[in-house]
């Protein structure tokens, strides 16, 4: 008998016990008193749940299973454990994937976000809980249908999108856990919107200073070498200085009315007839009693605009100087 | 306890014996305060010749007469549930009737040693 037969031997008669002491106790204990029994019962299953992990892995089926998911999640911290997870955090972390997966299919078919995606996509990218395994929090999930291109050519457009936007996730989601190559995400998606968006997807899957999480890792068959894509705070920076990027600054002069001051916040809005975006103007101490002053008058600031790539429609300006135009 | 102490619970290249054994003082304790304990039987890599034990197994050999209360009050449940336990002393546990079928499957079950068929474990068992 190989090393290997004689090691699944022993724990399949291990576990033949461990169902005898359930069988025992059941048969003893849980008619008289369940509380007791519920007691008892806690050791020997989670010792079975044990043994079962450890004979999947030695028979090949750990691996198998590895494949049935096009992506496994598994989260990481404290207090995160089998049979005690919230059920919270569990369902928020679904969201978080399908949502992500959802926007990037919205960006792919429609160039933007919407507030509310047709019903065929959200369909499309409503991800299938296929495996909830023991022992550590590790979610299996996959495309409805597990559906992939190259396997199903008919798919419909939003299933096409949405297997195209996992494909995507993923790939970021694998270079923001790498340490290198700060160019291939500029390279790879070269529109700024779209890549907001796939990087503001990963990030909400990334744990926060605040999180009970410290890693998720990801993944299974769709993950870019099968993984493991671990992300931890660390990679939540890198994703802020990747988004950091998408902000522009430059120096810039604005005519208008100076509208909506607010003097603990030390912010005002400056509105037309020059400018047609609005100016959102944060201003330091020292410009307190003119900015008041300004008040429902015309005016001219100057400052440090950060202009997010994304929005048109909104300037935001550090001003550093403040003039009330004659006239 | 004396005698686990002089055996097991000296310093070697860390302290971690000597916490652990802090540990099972504290559970031993309560477990004696709550009368149902009768006896444990430890097992795990602190009782084995290891320089840095992971942890510490226990087999909780119970009163028969727990089985007639109708439910468990807080003391006794926090020193017999697998989930407290492990939260609090981080020991993993079993909890057995004494003299009873569990205790000897259990028993037979603590004494395979692991990728070893055939070779049996002694374990230490303390009677309260």
């Amino acid at each position: 008998m190989s090393q290997d037969n004689s090691d699944l031997q022993q724990m399949v008669e291990q576990l033949t016990r461990l169902y005898e002491v359930l069988l025992v106790l059941g048969r003893d204990i849980a008619p008289k008193n369940p509380s007791l029994y519920a007691v008892m019962a806690e050791g020997p299953v989670d010792q079975i749940e044990d043994l079962r992990r450890q004979i999947d892995e030695t028979v090949g089926l750990a691996s198998l299973q590895e494949l049935r998911a096009d992506v496994w999640l598994a989260i990481e911290g404290d207090g995160i454990e089998a049979q005690s997870t919230p059920s919270s955090l569990l369902a928020s972390y679904l969201d978080i994937v399908r949502k992500g997966v959802q926007s990037i299919a919205e960006i792919n078919l429609q160039g933007s976000l919407s507030t509310r995606p047709t019903r065929d996509l959200q369909e499309a990218c409503d991800l299938q809980l296929v495996a909830l395994q023991a022992g550590s929090v590790r979610l299996g999930l996959r495309l409805p249908d597990g559906f992939e291109e190259r396997e199903h050519p008919d798919l419909t457009e939003s299933q096409r999108a949405a297997s195209g936007a996992l494909e995507e996730y993923l790939e970021v989601a694998s270079w923001a856990a790498r340490a290198d190559d700060e160019q291939w995400l500029s390279e790879r998606f070269t529109e700024p919107a779209k890549r907001k968006v796939l990087l503001g997807a990963i990030k909400s899957l990334t744990p926060g200073k605040r999180s009970c999480v410290n890693s998720v890792t990801l993944s299974g068959r769709r993950v870019p070498g099968l993984g493991p894509v671990i992300l931890t705070r660390g990679t939540k920076r890198r994703l802020d200085r990747a988004l950091d990027l998408l902000v522009e600054t430059t120096h810039a002069t604005y005519k208008g009315v100076l509208r909506e001051i607010d003097l603990d916040r030390r912010t005002f809005l400056i509105r037309g007839p020059e400018t047609k975006a609005v100016v959102r103007c944060s201003f330091p101490q020292t410009l307190s009693d003119r900015a008041k002053e300004a008040l429902d008058r015309l005016v001219v600031v100057t400052g440090t605009v950060r202009r997010d790539k994304r929005r048109r429609d909104t300037v935001d300006l550090e001003v550093q100087d403040l003039a009330i135009a004659q006239g | 306890m004396g005698e686990i102490k002089e055996r097991f619970a000296r310093f070697r290249n860390s302290d971690r014996r000597v916490r652990l054994y802090r540990q099972l003082v504290e559970y031993v304790a309560k477990a004696w305060d709550t009368s149902a304990v009768k006896a444990l039987i430890i097992d795990g890599s602190f009782v084995t010749n290891k320089a840095e034990p992971g942890d510490i197994d226990l087999i909780v050999i119970v009163s028969a007469a727990l089985l007639e209360e109708q439910s468990l009050s807080p003391h006794v449940y926090n020193v017999l549930s697998k989930r407290q336990v492990k939260k609090k002393f981080d020991f993993d546990l079993f909890v057995v009737r004494d003299g009873s079928e569990e205790l000897q499957k259990d028993v037979e079950f603590f004494s395979q040693v692991r990728g070893k068929p055939g070779v049996r474990k002694g374990l230490l068992r303390v009677d309260l």
